[in-house]
């Protein structure tokens, strides 16, 4: 059950999660089936699914807030219900509400403090990671008035209060604008950069396909596929030619040599978001 | 050990600056099962949160109340006066504590729940029995320091009626005195006038009301410990509160059960086994009911004042150990 | 079964142990409480009924002492209001609720053999005069009643005996001095009485026919104990006079009362 050195930051193995519906007949809901992945240290792993395909699920049995009806799940070899297990971990839940009756340093003063924290080390925390997550100018606001990327925001830093090695974020673009979700995704990437793990859910392709090193795609709490992005996005038998500037000339000339070399064009033109693509045909 | 080799194999020293931030004490610490300080910390924000809901409003109430009894003009004898007073006050003690007792803990845990605030610490390395007995504790800081409000305010003014009243009543005599000088020569006058005003002082702010004050405070207590059990199991608040208001007013009369189970009487029936059950799901509320006696006057032994606190830890301890099994293993 | 169900179960057994166990604890607490009079016996069903429901309810969540309260106050709008049965009935409930309160047996009484008997009005009509007498001593009486039921429960407390003994003395007609002596003896035999009480028996037992040497010896003995007051002094002088004790043995005082 200890840490061990090559222990990946997260190991899932064959998770299934069944929830009891309570209702008169015994309904049950399967949320997750039989799910298997590995999160290396380091490295960024995107969860992608439609909505109520497991992704959140998955999580909360991670985070030893579920419990698995069948297999486990483990952080840097330590088995994810036990408590010590959640001491490298930072988790942003989905639609995050903390409490609003307190300040944002306030916040982050309490979530280092039940992580352990000496005061000055809450201090010096809060401070900086206000700046990093852009908050500095609402340190003593109470949440209350918080808009919905702050709360986002506010979240992130709370995650992170006690430099963990894993964080885990679920959905933390949604309801956030475009320049806040690029803030986020910049965040992601200077995590990333540390050498902390990080394993995120996601419907927005966009932000997935540009932070993550592996993505797994998660569709009705099966993990439909997965592996590195760039296996996945290219399509074995097709490539893309992508130019600038062409004239029509030119794409005739291209046309004409791939018509000779049994070769079929299906299109040219403006390339499309790849993993959406992916995502589409995998869910559909 | 191995934690803190791992840790700067992964972010060398020199990398710990900008996003990732400096090592922390606690990187290289290992985990502790059991951490008063962090139960310390979850136990004041509880009772902030409690405070920032603006519970203390209630107060005002109480001190209304009391203000008004104390002060209402009844042409009562002084004793009466006093114990409406106290009985006024001492009532609404108990209604207080225990408002905030079920009403306070019973919207906890369901309101972490819902705000999905339970998440961001539970995913926190705290264990879940950490997390009950800081709100457990936060719930008894906040009852016993609007505890300690209620009874300043209370004896402040029981101490001025007393005031008032052996004033009136020394007074009255004086005047009596005044009008037939010769009564001062009479030594049953003059003892009567003494005895009327013992009876005054006998009545007024005495040391056996804040015996009184600490039983309720205990009854609060196991209350909140019941409240705090029911919402582990419970999957609405308003069950919580309404089951937790039945074990209250049950709770008062399990004495009957208890005594109607142990006094043998004949076997056979359904009532004996019935009262049995009631003895043993109900906690004994009763017990903690001295008030009465307190304001008619009756001393307290400190015996009794241990012997009840003591049950109290007790029932504290079974019922939060019962509440953090159920709490465990919960799907949250 | 899942690891929830078995948390449950264990909780579940925890609970019932407990509660099995601590009955051997609370009993004998209770019982202990019960002996040292923090409660009161078990209210009657009548007194039950008189309470109400609602009162019933207050009174078993621990606010006995307030529904007393509260209905003490709604006595006192009915004596203000005049109407002394309702008052009186009132504190039959309420000394049911906190028998151990001396003054709520007290307040019964006074309501009963003071504020009801002075508003019987005294009638011009000779032939009526008896009929007043027997609801006046009625009045009396269910006054005296109600320190008799708190001598029930406090047995020692000299207030009652004195009471009593001043009813006797006081309000009865015609008054019954041998009954008043007898309730002033006890008074004084209380602990922590009052020193009165032992020579108001003894001016009582003066005023009971047959008991005049009783009486004499009683308030010379005061009397030798330098407790020399008015009124002991001018019973002596009659006592003296009834016993015809020899002029030396006599008191040199005169008193002026007679
Ligand atoms: N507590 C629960 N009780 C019963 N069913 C649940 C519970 N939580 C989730 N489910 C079901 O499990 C399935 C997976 O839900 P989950 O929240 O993991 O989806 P998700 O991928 O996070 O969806 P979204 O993108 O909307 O957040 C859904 O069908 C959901 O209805
Ligand atoms: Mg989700």
């Amino acid at each position: 059950m200890n840490d061990t050195p090559d222990a990946p930051a997260v190991e899932i193995e064959h998770l299934t999660k069944v929830f009891r519906v309570p209702s008169l007949r015994k309904q049950t809901v399967l949320a997750v089936n039989d799910l298997s992945l590995t999160v290396g240290r380091g490295e960024v792993y995107g969860l992608i699914g439609p909505n109520g395909s497991g992704k959140s699920t998955t999580m909360k049995v991670l985070l030893g807030l579920l419990h698995a009806t069948t297999g486990k799940c483990s952080i840097f070899g330590r088995d994810s219900s036990q408590v010590d297990s959640r001491k490298d971990v930072g988790f942003l839940p989905e639609n995050p509400y903390f409490y609003k009756h307190l300040t944002a340093s306030e916040t982050l003063d309490f979530y280092g403090r039940i992580c352990g924290l000496t005061k000055a080390e809450r201090r010096d925390q809060s401070a900086r990671l206000l700046k990093l997550v852009d908050l500095e100018h609402a340190t003593d606001r109470r949440l209350a008035g918080y808009s919905k990327g702050m709360l986002q925001r506010i979240g992130l830093a709370q995650a992170l209060v006690q430099n963990p090695r894993l964080v885990v974020l679920d959905e933390p673009t949604a309801g956030v604008d475009p320049s806040g979700s690029r803030q986020i995704r910049d965040l992601i990437l200077a995590l990333k950069e540390q050498g902390i793990s990080i394993i995120l859910s996601s419907h927005l392709l966009e932000q997935v396909q540009e932070v993550c090193d592996r993505v797994g795609i998660i569709y009705k709490g099966d993990l439909v596929r997965e592996g590195k992005l760039e296996d996945l996005i290219s399509i074995e038998d097709q490539t893309e030619i992508i130019l600038k500037n062409a004239s029509p000339a030119l794409l005739e000339k291209v046309r004409a040599l791939a018509a000779g070399d049994s070769t079929e064009v299906i299109s040219i033109g403006r390339p499309r978001t790849t993993l959406e693509r992916l995502f589409l045909e995998e869910t559909q | 050990m191995n934690d803190d080799q791992e840790t700067q194999a992964a972010a060398p020293a020199e990398n710990r600056t900008g996003y990732s931030g400096p090592a922390l004490a606690t990187e290289s610490k290992a985990h502790s099962m059991f951490s008063p300080s962090r139960i310390w910390a979850l136990t004041m924000h509880t009772f902030t949160q409690m405070v920032r809901m603006r519970v203390f409003y209630f107060l005002l109430f109480f001190s209304a109340a009391i203000i008004l009894v104390a002060f209402m003009f009844l042409r009562f004898t002084p004793e009466q006066e006093l114990k409406l007073l106290k009985d006024v006050s001492l009532g609404a003690m108990s209604l207080f504590a225990g408002i905030f007792a079920i009403a306070g803990t019973a919207l906890l845990i369901p309101k972490d729940l819902e705000d999905r605030t339970l998440y961001t610490i539970l995913c926190k390395p705290v264990p879940r029995f950490e997390y009950l007995l800081g709100k457990l504790l936060g719930m008894l800081v906040l009852i016993f320091v609007s505890m300690l409000f209620m009874d300043a305010l209370f004896c402040t003014v029981v101490g001025v009626r007393e005031k008032i009243l052996v004033k009136e009543t020394a007074d009255a005599y004086d005047q009596e005195l005044a009008k037939f000088p010769e009564r001062g020569q009479n030594e049953s006058w003059k003892e009567q006038r003494e005895e009327a005003l013992a009876a005054i002082t006998n009545y007024g702010l005495r040391w056996d009301l804040q015996a009184a004050v600490w039983a309720i405070f205990l009854k609060a207590s196991v209350m909140t410990a019941v409240t705090l059990l029911v919402s582990t199991f419970a999957t609405t608040t308003l069950f919580t509160i309404i089951s937790s208001i039945a074990v209250f007013i049950i709770g008062h009369g399990q004495h009957l059960g208890r005594s109607y189970f142990l006094s043998g009487a004949p076997e056979g029936g359904f009532e004996r086994p019935l009262a049995g059950v009631i003895a043993i799901i109900f906690p004994d509320f009763h017990l903690y009911d001295i008030v009465d006696a307190v304001v008619s006057g009756e001393a307290v032994a400190t015996t009794l004042l241990l012997q009840m606190s003591g049950m109290t830890c007790l029932y504290l301890l079974i019922y939060t150990a019962a509440a953090s099994f159920v709490f465990s293993n919960k799907e949250l | 079964m899942s690891r929830h169900t078995r948390n449950l179960l264990i909780a579940f057994v925890i609970l019932i142990s407990f509660g099995y166990g601590r009955m051997y604890l609370e009993e004998p607490m209770a019982k202990d409480m019960v002996a040292k009079h923090y409660w009161p016996d078990t209210m009657s069903m009548e007194t039950r009924d008189k309470v109400g429901q609602l009162g019933m309810t207050a009174a078993l969540g621990g606010f006995r002492s307030l529904v007393a309260s509260i209905m003490a106050v709604q006595a006192f709008t009915h004596w203000d209001a005049g109407r002394f049965d309702q008052a009186i009935a009132q504190y039959w409930v309420i000394v049911q609720l906190q028998p151990r309160a001396f003054f709520n047996w007290f307040q019964g009484m006074q309501y009963s053999a003071y504020d009801k008997t002075h508003s019987f009005k005294f009638p011009e009509d000779e032939k009526q005069r008896a009929d007043w007498v027997r609801k006046y001593n009625e009045a009396v009486a269910e006054g005296a009643d109600f320190m008799l039921g708190a001598a029930k429960y406090l047995p020692d407390d000299y207030r009652i005996y004195g009471q009593l003994g001043m009813l006797h003395a006081q309000k009865f007609i015609p008054e019954d001095w041998c009954k008043a002596a007898e309730y002033y003896r006890m008074a004084a035999a209380c602990p922590d009485t009052k020193p009165y009480y032992h020579r108001f028996s003894g001016y009582a037992l003066a005023e009971c026919p047959g008991k005049e040497q009783e009486a004499y010896d009683l308030l010379r003995a005061t009397y030798d104990d330098n407790i020399r007051f008015g009124s002991v002094i001018s019973y002596l002088n009659k006592l003296e006079e009834k016993l015809n004790i020899p002029q030396a043995d006599r008191i040199p005082e005169r008193s002026k009362i007679k």
